[in-house]
Parts: structure tokens; sequence; C-alpha cells
């Protein structure tokens, strides 16, 4: 097998008309750390948050006794920490991690103080919580902390949803950001440093969204006597959007790959990605699962793949334990899915063995 | 050419390839996949996925414990099913993935077929038991298949035997002591998996070089001997200097291999992630905190913080002299 050195690739991109100049010298981002250091920094990160709060919390104690207090801090922590990690950037370590470490501190405090002053108001509560994680997540140029409020920010939105009623649209919505970001190649790729992280903090999101989705409708008492459609049809509602997603992207990939809708590939993936959508209805988190493997695979990105993975196990187990339906219907689906799905490699393979056109060779 | 992955999303982040060819670009570097790429992908997601759909609706079947359905149309049923995925197996060949897929259904099945026979007889056989002989039962199969992620669903199957085993024996012997020796079986097991898979690796069986099986194991080892080494940091009548003595000498270990023998960023993030856990307990511990000393926090605090960037550094240098070694071997090929 050739391997192909740097500068030859670059020579081959130019061939293809995809570049134009020389080769580009060799920059320090490109060691950019793989996702199991940054998990290391990240935790480490929120250990020594908690430290940094208990500090504030026994030096300051007036802070924790006063929800304003906590919430002025809190901003003020997060916005020093906010300067500190824009001006460093990835290659002060040091600087980098206490960045991280008092912004999440300080994104606790406001926490604390927010959901303190508005009580009696949760859905209020949550939306600013929300916006406040949104906008930490577009301002500071930091790839984890950007990634890390992703993910609250998602988790806060899925919430607030919840706690709004609206129950069943948190995971279809960042289902659909989720998607928005790794299909279009303009984002996650030529505009990385932005998109990625919050592409990754999405799919995080996402997966606690679905959790939050099976718990009881009475934890969220949004002051409902009785459970209105939305909230006894969450699931529903759920995997049919997300399930919507789902076949915009596959869509999306197809037409990415050069296959017509049309052609029998085509309406095979499209037949698929609705049939997914239907299965998810009492296969709750079938899709979300899907969904996050299709597209980690589809930008070639071995983390996401395996998250994809993760989930799709964690799905199963998750199964098994549901309530909604009997272990003999639960039973019956994946039979038939799992039938469909030799079925369908099945006719993969004859395909790609009868060699015709649009088909490659496995 | 994944290697140059970061490169490639450096030159398009700084404008430097074309925008509106930016996909093809991509594919053409071989960053996303290609046609035979995705076909590939569909190949083994429809098997794989449909194989372990199949085992689990047996599975859940089983477990319905269907009242209705007599006895011997149950064991009929899963001995039918049983049969079919070996013969399958046997007759694909544990060379070609279907066969290998086959031959993990037909593992599958067997623990329904267990479950069915502790359900149908009341044995008053412990729930640790049935992995215990589940995996046994397997062996020759999984050593059939040749499969890496075989050999870890076996080795998971081991280790909720042994979690199993203490649950049910925690009442005789006390919790404490248990969960000790639970942590201690876990991360033998664990621990000896993992040199036994890296000398069968270095002794050339290449279907078990997969680089997040290997990583799998240690985590699991490495998870477990950091637990018990804070267990022993706070409770008084652990057997500290052995854990002390064992720990020491894990992360010696994982160190010489994953840092010298061959360059494994994934276990030395573990490793430092570990110290890190072990010093902020040692810290925690001397400091006595609990108190309002808000000093102590502080301190703890920035430890973390220093080790966490100091090993944030010392993983991105490793890194770094690996990619160049890298390169320097490549060239040296091609001269």
């Amino acid at each position: 097998m050739n391997t192909l050195s740097r500068s030859g690739l670059w020579q081959r991109l130019r061939d293809a008309g995809h570049a134009e100049g020389d080769v580009p010298p060799e920059s320090v981002a490109a060691t950019a750390a793989p996702w199991y250091v940054r998990t290391m920094l990240g935790f480490a990160g929120w250990l020594g948050a908690l430290f940094l709060l208990g500090f504030v919390g026994a030096a300051f104690s007036f802070v924790f006794k006063s929800p304003s207090a906590a919430l002025v801090a809190g901003i003020a922590c997060c916005a020093a920490a906010g300067t500190m990690l824009r001006a460093r950037g990835d290659g002060h370590a040091f600087g980098a991690q206490f960045g991280l470490a008092l912004s999440m501190a300080g994104q606790g405090m406001v926490v604390y103080g927010v959901m303190r002053l508005l009580d009696g108001q949760k859905t209020l509560a949550l939306f600013l919580l929300f916006a406040f994680e949104a906008v930490l997540a577009a301002v500071v140029a930091n790839f984890l902390h950007r990634l890390l409020c992703a993910w609250a920010a998602g988790i806060a939105l899925a919430f607030a949803l919840q706690a709004a009623g609206v129950h069943g649209l948190a995971p279809a919505i960042l289902a659909a950001m989720f998607a928005l970001v790794w299909t279009d190649a303009r984002r996650w790729a030529a505009a990385g440093s932005l998109w990625s992280p919050l592409g990754y903090g999405l799919a995080l999101a996402m997966l606690v969204a679905d959790s939050a989705l099976l718990t009881p409708v009475s934890f969220w008492g949004a002051g409902e006597s009785a459970p209105g459609w939305l909230a006894m049809h969450a699931r529903l509602v759920a995997a049919l959007l997300v399930g919507g997603v789902l076949v915009f992207t596959v869509l999306r990939l197809l037409s990415a790959a050069g296959v017509q809708a049309g052609s029998p590939q085509g309406i095979v993936a499209i037949a698929g990605a609705c049939l997914v959508a239907l299965a998810s209805i009492m296969a709750h988190g079938l899709d979300t699962a899907l969904l996050i493997l299709l597209l980690g695979f589809a930008v070639g990105n071995r983390a996401l793949t395996g998250l994809g993975i993760l989930a799709l196990l964690g799905f199963l187990c998750h199964f098994y334990y549901q309530l909604h339906a009997t272990l003999l219907e639960k039973s019956l689906l994946l039979a038939a899915s799992g039938m469909l799905l030799l079925a369908v490699r099945l006719w993969l393979l004859r395909r790609a063995a009868s060699g015709l056109p649009e088909g490659e060779t496995v | 050419m994944n290697e140059y992955r970061n490169e490639v999303l450096d030159w398009a982040e700084q404008g430097r390839l074309r925008p509106a060819t930016l996909s093809q670009a991509l594919r053409a570097s071989g960053i996303t996949p290609s046609r035979a790429g995705w076909l590939r992908f569909f190949d083994l997601l429809t098997l794989w996925l449909g194989v372990v759909f199949c085992a689990a609706a047996v599975i859940f079947f089983f477990a319905y414990n269907w009242q209705a359905m007599g006895r011997y149309l149950r064991f009929g049923l899963v001995e039918l099913l049983l049969a079919g995925a070996v013969a399958a197996a046997l007759r694909i060949g544990s060379d070609r993935l279907a066969g290998k897929a086959a031959l993990l259904l037909a593992g599958m099945l067997t623990g329904a077929l267990l479950a069915l026979v502790g359900q149908t007889y009341q044995t008053g056989a412990d729930p640790w038991e049935l992995f215990a002989v589940w995996a046994l039962a397997i062996l020759p199969w999984v050593a059939l298949a040749r499969f890496a992620a075989y050999w870890l669903f076996w080795l998971g199957l081991l280790n909720l035997a042994a979690t199993l085993y203490y649950r049910t024996f925690g009442g005789l012997l006390g919790l404490v002591f248990t969960t000790e020796a639970m942590l201690w079986t876990l991360f033998a097991l664990n621990l000896a998996a993992l040199a036994a898979w890296e000398i069968a690796v270095a002794r050339g069986i290449a279907w078990l070089d997969e680089s997040w099986a290997v990583r799998v194991l240690s985590l699991a080892a490495g998870a477990m001997i950091t637990l018990l080494v804070i267990w022993a940091i706070f409770e008084r009548d652990a057997l500290r200097l052995i854990t002390a003595t064992v720990y020491l000498a894990w992360a010696a270990a994982i160190y010489a291999n994953y840092r010298h023998r061959r360059i494994d960023l994934f276990n030395l993030a573990g490793l430092v992630l570990s110290v890190i856990a072990v010093v902020t307990a040692l810290l925690v511990k001397a400091l006595s905190l609990g108190g309002s000393d808000a000093g102590s926090f502080l301190l703890v605090s920035m430890v973390i913080i220093g080790l966490s960037a100091a090993g944030g550094i010392w993983l991105r240098k490793i890194a770094q002299q690996a990619r160049a070694g890298q390169r320097d071997f490549a060239a040296e090929g091609q001269a």
C-alpha cells in the first residue's frame, strides 16, 4: 500500500484542482490533541472546578448565602476565564486548564444563582441558562470549553422544553442542529474550530435529552393538572421528528456521494431511514444512536463513530428495561429488524457481486 | 492516509482548499469515505446489527417467559435456532465475517438456553453461575471465531460473573471486604487478559491487533486499581502497603509498555488521570478536608490543574515525537 507523504498529498489535491500554491508549512495546530487526551483534561478541569467551588464556599461564604451574589460572582469568574482562554489559545497549558476550571466553577455559581432567584419559574430559568451557555460556547474560542458549554446548553434547552410542557421536541431540535453541523463540510471542516466542538457537545446533549425524555412527566411539574397530548405522546413525537432528521441526513449523504435518490440504493437507504424512524417509536433512542453513527462515519471521525456504537449498545440495554411495551413485543420488533437487516445485506452483496455499474466490489 | 487528517482539516480551515470542491477534496484525501468505504460500512453494520438484534430478540423472548408456551416447545425453539447458527457457521466457515457473526449468534443463544434451563428447572443456581457456565460453554466457539470483539464479549461475561459472585456472597463476608475483593478480582482478571492479549499480539496473532479492544481492557484494569488505591487511602483497615506497591508496579508497567515498547497515548492519558485522582485523594486525606479551610481547597484545585496541564504537555510531546518518528521511518522506507 502506498503511503503518501504530506507533500505528495498536497500535490494530489493540487492536481485535482482542490488547492493551489506551494505546500503549506507544518503548523502546531496539526498536532491537535486526540479525544481521550481532551477527555482527561476536561475531567481534570471539572475536578479542579469542584475544589475551586469549595474554596469559594469556604472563603467567601456570602456567595452561596445570597443567590444574586452567586450570580454576579459566577459571571465575573466566567468573564475572567473567558479572557484567559481567548488570550491564551491552545498553546499555554496551565492557563488554559485554569481558565477551564474557573469557567466551570463560575458556571456552577451562575446555575445556582439563577435557579434560586427564579425558583418558581423553572422554564424561564432554564431558558436563560441555555442562552448563557450558548453565548459562552460561541464567544470563547477554546475547543474543550466550547464542547462543554454546547453540551450544557443542549441539556438546558432539553430541560427547558420539558419544563415548558413541550415534550418530545428537544431531541429533534438537537438532532437537527447536530445534522446541520456534520452534513456541511464548510462548517465542520472549513470552520472546524467553531463547529466541531459544538457538534460533539450536541451529540452528547442528544443522548442526555433522549434519556430525559423517559423521566416521568410529573417530575417537571409544569403546573398541568392532567398531562396534555404532547406529554402522553412525547416518545412518538420525538421518534418521528428525529426520524425526519435521519431521512434528511440520508438524503444529504446520498447527494454528496452522487447517488440518485430514485436509484435502487437510494430507495433502500431512504426506506431504511423511514423504518428506523417508525421502529424508534417503540425502540426509543435507536434513531439518535444511528444518526450519530452514520454521521460519525460520514465525516471520518472515529470518536463520533465510537460514540454512535456505544449509543447503540446503550439503547439495547435500555430497551430491555423500558416498560412501555412487553418483552414479547420488543422481541418481535428486534426479530423483524434483525432479519430485515440481514436481508438488506444479502441484497447489497448480490448487487456488488453482479458488478452493477454504480456499485464497486467490496 | 488518515494520519494527515488534522493537517488536511487545518488546510481547510486556513482557506487553502477551494470551498466549492471541499467535499471532493476531503474524499480524495481519504478523510471521508469513498463509495467502497460506504459499502463496507453498510456490509458490517447490517451484519453485526442484524445478528445482535436477532440474538437479543431470542433473549427478550425467553425473558418474557410466555406461560402458554410449553416446556418442550421452548427448548426445541432455542435448540433449533442454536443448531441453525452453528450449522450456518460451519457452512460459511469461520474465516469469513458472516461465519464469525454466526458463531457470535450461537454464543449469545447459548446464554438464552442456559437462562431457560435455570428458569424452567429452578435449579437454585446463583446468577453468577449462569455467566460463568455461559463463558465456559462458548469458549471453543470464541477460540474458533478468531475475532477480537468476541473475546471482549467473553471477558465481559467473566467480569459479570465475578461481580455477581461477590454480590451473592456479600452478606456472608461483610460488605466492605467483598467490595475490595471484587475490585481486586476484576483488576487481576482484566490485567491478566491485557497481558495475555499484548503477548499474543507480539507473537504475531494479527486479528487480535485491535487498539480499541486493548484500550477497553486497560481502562477496566486501570479503573479498578485506581479505585482500590483511593479506597486504601480512606479506609483504615485496607491493605495499604500492598495496594500501593501493586499500584506503583502497574503504573510502571503501563509506562514501560505504552511509552517505550510501543506508543499508545490512550493508556498514557489514562495513567495521567489515575495519578491525578490518587494525588487528589492523598491531598484530601492529608489536609483533612471537610472543614472550612479555604486554603486547602485552593491548594488541591491548583495541584489538579497543574498536574493535568503538565500531563497534557507531556502527552503532546510524546505525540509529536511519535509523528516525527513515523515520518522518518516512512522517509527511510521511500529512500
